[in-house]
């Protein structure tokens, strides 16, 4: 017996010692290894406040620099992050948040003063206002214990404990005004930026003392590919690990040469058609009711899919994708019109709006479809297929595809007719406020509240502010039915389609679940 | 001579100030501002005005202008890029060497190409020799570089997978730019070189040379394609303008990291401090091939030289 | 009195001369072979572009059909359909009208502000000359591209801005050509008898100093056609060209860019199109640059 058991030690430790070895040996290749990772654009910043690129933020955010709380689209909506606990007072006026035992990648603790240094620096950008309104006092209570007082109840705040990143107040401060030029340590994201080359790539090292634990992958090398169809041949000749947003056109060669290692799932993004009812074109005709309504029946959702995303994309009755954001009203509830495409309807309408047949025959005019982006782009696509739709019941119209520096001033100060617009990366119906609120005057594209408005703004104002006075899901979920609802009765906003998000990995890679926005390279590993 | 050289290298000076006060009158008559490139479409028109503030984009015209040359001129400074916060020097520099890369390798790809194609060409006059590759090098000059790059890009790197379809890393990286950009620039000079060797022969000397009984390849190599080249020296330095435009589209094609293809993207950004200083290097450098062209052509022909000398001494 | 007999013989004998020249021209175009091909193929561009109205119809062009996207040629579409089911054929013939119409005009515009300029410069020189000349030195170290694009995404593409930024890219090419021209010609001894004759400088520029250097001009006009044809099909590769829906050659290539895989027909007619219209336009350019060079008088 003791010599069976001295054979099963010895055997045992040798299987370790071999085991041992093998695994180090596997360690020491991985460490090696490189995953590169193609990005369309060129980073404009490596700090997360100063870049406005989606392409960037899904580098930065969660990879580089985490927040108090995370964003898991694919597991549904936020999670404690770098936020252990959090107590909320009754008056729901009061967040106490403990910090987990972080480290920064420069081997700094987390501690609560970094958080309190985030949030005051974050104060001071205009452009995270939207973010950051609603906060009254940011105070450290104790090394790790932060407290967040706000003006008013505010549930989205969930979307806030996400989208400001932490920094260490010491690294930041050392860097000094060149922080976000150059590379540098200050998050607590399982990547630190080692090598940053706006003109070519961005390398990213694994940060070691990450406190979720080491990341099986330890070099990443974001290549900047502008060209899409380059993209795609590089990854089928293997030189791509992981390529996010892949291009849609090129999907089946893609397919092709991935061996089933793609998947293309419905992205948290929306392209939608807007109608000025404001608009002076042909006397005025957008603010008949009877003719917006026409337009959105005569609208064929299905064909702009087809011809915009190759239909890969997904056709859109919702503002937000409900499955994404858990506070968006689904359209399967049947709580608000979405306006089925329905060109029988259409005409009808317009003849009830005092058309005559030979007008329509002759062509109505209703302005210009504006938007922006490529020519080749989309919302161009978009654009166009709408320009024919149109067409079919009576109604005239041109396309207009500008600079963003053009068409923006002009949909934010109501000169346009019709107008297609994008919208992503909204995880909280909250968000609808930039766009219906009298306040988001600058980002809306439609004016409900003026001195003779035909909509109830009022209602609707009221509404954004029941949605969030409550954390109970179920009931923002019937505010914002109602307040949709609305919105979609005065048929000024119509959701098109959303994109869809084609991911491709290379042979050795598992990236783990896959996300519509945001990629975690810590849950991926080597085969 | 030299007195000649340092004239028109300080020439130079108007011409960058003048590149500079054109370029903001440019930005300044053009709607749009960096501020709102930057924040993106759903930015606050006030948070807007706020970056553009500090940015220093919303100063009056004339003091950007003469600030900005106050920073050159005392300190040496490019400024700050809108976009990136770079120095723009140092987001400049890398490019433009790049980019300059491509251009020379272009210009002497398509100069070994074309020159010699349009001296055979000349002499084989009405020969095969003459009218076949003269065909191709007319259809070739006639088709758009884009669409010449993506073929490549789809035979070289899709089909046959021997050369890397992005990026500038290696030597290998550039074989299909430099390609790209030469081969209508090849063509170019081949047709340029041919009618001024034509042209060369009909000369009244080049009669005269071979009237003396002077052997055919004498008379060819030494009185007609001397002489025959002068023209083509001229062509061959405003290739080079021609082919830093032709890079924009090659660049972006290839996914190189060239400063035309960068003042082409800073554009919808209004970012003028890495317009204005990608402009003026690219016009610097244009100066100076002109110059050298110049130098050359002085070299060539002794009529010239003398009267250079002469201005010189004077 | 005495002095309008003088300019209005002058005229006369002019008039015959350019007629002469013009036979003496056309006799020696005829010769080479390659621009007679040129003006064939040109011609039966034309034609096909300035009655595509009757081969097909404008609607055909701008008709989507969802069922037909990117469906190959057919009997029924010769040229396929493009990804939003348009008939490809009906584009190209279309898209002739404003490739070719933005091309010739804006040739014309930059052609006609160029030649002014270096008309005045050259006729003039001093003061003129210089602050003219040193300008377009500077003009000359931009590179093109950059007005073009700075025009185009400040004003929003359209047909107008199109032909304000192509005019702005190409004139500078005739301030030069027409200068040196001008220079020449200057000295010549009938300029100087008219300009003895009272003359006034408008009048001599335009109806002696121009007329003369039209040959020259003429070629580089031909020339510069084929050039904007293939800048104006970059432009819109850079997504600066015309606006959709109406069809137009680069355009229809910069849509085509993304199918090319998939549909590479789609690519194959308005490049086609494009190479061809640039290499006839080239042969004829040619062909009159033999024509009209002096030297080949004999």
């Amino acid at each position: 017996m003791k010599k069976f058991l001295a054979l099963f030690f010895t055997l045992s430790m040798l299987m370790a010692v071999f085991c041992g070895y093998a695994g180090s040996a596997e360690a020491a290749e991985n460490a090696d290894k490189v995953l590169t990772v193609r990005t369309s654009s060129s980073m404009q910043s490596t700090d997360w406040a100063q870049t406005t690129h989606l392409a960037d933020a899904q580098i930065l955010w969660q990879n580089v620099f985490e927040g108090l709380y995370g964003m898991n689209e694919a597991r549904g909506g936020y999670y404690h992050s770098l936020a252990k606990d959090v107590k909320i007072s009754e008056d729901q006026l009061t967040y106490t948040i403990t910090l987990v035992d972080a480290t920064f990648q420069n081997g700094e603790p987390l501690k609560a003063s970094d958080v309190v240094f985030t949030y005051k620096r974050a104060l001071d950008i205009p452009r995270l206002k939207y973010l950051t309104s609603m906060l009254d006092t940011v105070s450290a209570l104790d090394d790790k214990t932060v407290v967040f007082k706000l003006k008013y109840p505010y549930s989205a705040i969930e979307h806030t404990f996400f989208s400001i990143m932490i920094y260490s107040e010491k690294e930041v401060k050392a860097i000094g005004d060149s922080f976000g030029t150059k590379p540098h340590k200050a998050g607590t994201g399982a990547y630190y930026i080692d090598e940053y080359d706006p003109a070519s790539s961005v390398k990213l090292k694994a940060h070691e003392g990450y406190w979720r634990g080491a990341p099986n992958i330890k070099n990443i090398d974001v290549l900047l590919i502008t060209e899409n169809s380059a993209a795609v041949i590089a990854y089928e000749n293997g030189e791509i690990g992981y390529m996010h947003d892949a291009p849609t056109s090129e999907w089946e060669e893609l397919v092709r040469a991935s061996d089933g290692r793609n998947k293309m799932i419905k992205g948290n993004n929306v392209r939608t058609f807007y109608i000025n009812y404001e608009s002076k074109s042909n006397n005025a005709i957008l603010a008949n009711p009877l003719v917006r309504k026409a337009i959105f029946y005569a609208i064929d959702k299905e064909t702009i899919n087809k011809i915009s995303t190759g239909g890969y994309g997904s056709v859109a009755d919702e503002y937000m994708p409900s499955e994404y954001v858990k506070t968006s009203p689904p359209a399967s509830a049947g709580g608000f019109e979405v306006y089925k495409y329905n060109p029988e309807k259409a005409k009808s309408l317009l003849k009830e709006a005092g058309f005559t047949d030979e007008q329509l025959k002759a062509g109505v005019p209703v302005g210009t479809i504006l938007t922006y982006g490529a020519t080749t782009g989309e919302k161009a696509k978009c654009a166009q297929v709408i320009q024919s739709d149109l067409s079919k019941i009576g109604l005239k119209s041109e396309v207009q595809v500008g600079d963003i520096n053009m068409t923006s001033p002009m949909f934010h100060s109501y000169e346009y007719d019709l107008g297609i617009y994008g919208d992503s990366g909204n995880f909280d119906f909250n968000n609808i406020r930039q766009m219906v609120h009298s306040e988001s005057k600058g980002m809306d594209l439609v004016r409900y509240k003026t001195d003779d408005s035909p909509f109830d703004w009022r209602r609707i104002e009221e509404l954004l502010d029941l949605g969030v006075s409550t954390s109970d899901v179920e009931k923002r979920v019937v505010y914002y039915t109602e307040l949709w609802k609305i919105v979609m009765d005065t048929a000024t906003i119509l959701p098109l389609i959303n994109m869809p998000i084609g991911v491709v990995w290379g042979a050795d890679v598992d990236p783990g679940a896959i996300n519509p926005s945001y990629y975690q390279f810590f849950e991926f590993s080597w085969k | 001579m030299y007195i000649y050289i340092v004239k028109r290298l300080l020439f130079l000076i108007p011409t960058i100030l003048g590149i500079i006060l054109i370029i903001f009158a440019v930005m300044n008559v053009t709607p749009g501002d960096p501020g709102r490139a930057i924040l993106g479409v759903s930015a606050r028109q006030d948070e807007v005005d706020a970056l553009n503030h500090q940015l220093g984009y919303d100063l009056p015209f004339l003091q950007k202008y003469v600030n900005y040359i106050k920073n050159i001129v005392t300190k040496g400074d490019f400024g700050i890029s809108y976009f990136t916060k770079q120095s723009v020097f140092d987001e400049i520099w890398p490019r433009f060497v790049l980019t300059i890369k491509l251009a020379l390798c272009g210009i002497l790809l398509s100069t070994l190409i074309g020159v010699p194609m349009g001296i055979y060409a000349a002499v084989k006059q009405y020969s095969l020799y003459d009218t076949i590759p003269s065909l191709i090098a007319f259809f070739i000059a006639s088709i758009p570089g884009f669409v010449l790059g993506m073929v490549l890009l789809y035979v070289f790197s899709l089909k046959l997978n021997i050369l890397p379809s992005y990026g500038a890393k290696t030597i290998r990286h550039l074989i299909m730019p430099v390609f790209a950009i030469s081969i209508s620039a090849a063509a170019q000079n081949m047709r340029f070189t041919k009618s001024s060797m034509l042209e060369s022969v009909r000369q009244d000397y080049v009669r005269t040379a071979r009237a003396k009984g002077l052997p055919e390849s004498t008379v060819i190599w030494k009185h007609a394609l001397k002489n025959a080249l002068l023209p083509v020296v001229t062509q061959i330095g405003l290739n080079l303008g021609l082919l830093i435009c032709g890079a924009v589209v090659i660049e972006k094609l290839f996914s190189l990291p060239g400063i035309g293809g960068l003042i082409v993207d800073r554009i919808s950004f209004k970012d003028e401090p890495v317009i204005i200083a990608g402009t003026i290097l690219i016009a610097v450098c244009f100066t100076i091939v002109m110059l050298i062209v110049d130098l050359v052509y002085a070299y060539i022909d002794p009529r010239i030289r003398a009267k250079y000398s002469r201005t010189s001494t004077k | 009195m005495n002095d309008q007999m003088v300019i209005a013989e002058d005229d006369a004998v002019e008039e015959f001369r350019r007629e002469n020249q013009t036979k003496e021209i056309w006799r020696r175009f005829k010769k080479s072979k390659g621009s007679l091909v040129g003006l064939f193929l040109l011609v039966i561009i034309l034609l096909l572009v300035i009655f595509a109205n009757f081969i097909t119809s404008y609607d055909l062009a701008i008709k989507q059909d969802p069922s037909k996207i990117l469906e190959a040629p057919s009997m029924e579409h010769p040229f396929g359909c493009d990804n939003y089911g348009r008939d490809v054929l009906a584009r190209t013939i279309h898209g002739g009208r404003i490739s070719l119409g933005i091309a010739v005009l804006a040739t014309l515009c930059s052609c006609v502000v160029g030649s002014l300029l270096g008309a005045v410069a050259g006729y003039f020189g001093g003061v003129i000359d210089s602050v003219i000349m040193r300008t377009l030195d500077i003009f000359m170290s931009v590179p093109d591209i950059l007005f073009t694009m700075a025009i185009v995404v400040a004003f929003g593409s359209s047909f107008t801005v199109l032909l304000l930024a192509l005019t702005v890219a190409f004139f500078t090419n005739y301030v030069r050509l027409v200068r040196s021209q001008v220079l020449n010609l200057s000295e010549q001894d009938y300029i100087e008898a008219s300009r003895a004759g009272g003359a006034g400088n408008a009048r001599i520029i335009f109806s002696h100093i121009l007329p003369n250097s039209i040959g020259v001009i003429i070629v580089n006009v031909t020339l510069n056609v084929a050039k904007i044809i293939i800048y104006e099909s970059t432009l819109s590769f850079l997504g600066l060209g015309m606006p959709p829906p109406q069809p137009d050659w680069g355009l229809m290539l910069s849509e085509a860019r993304e199918f090319m895989r998939k549909a590479p027909f789609l690519m194959f007619f308005p490049g086609t199109a494009i190479v061809l219209c640039a290499v006839a336009v080239n042969f004829i350019g040619d062909g009159l640059r033999d024509a009209l060079d002096p030297h080949l008088k004999s």
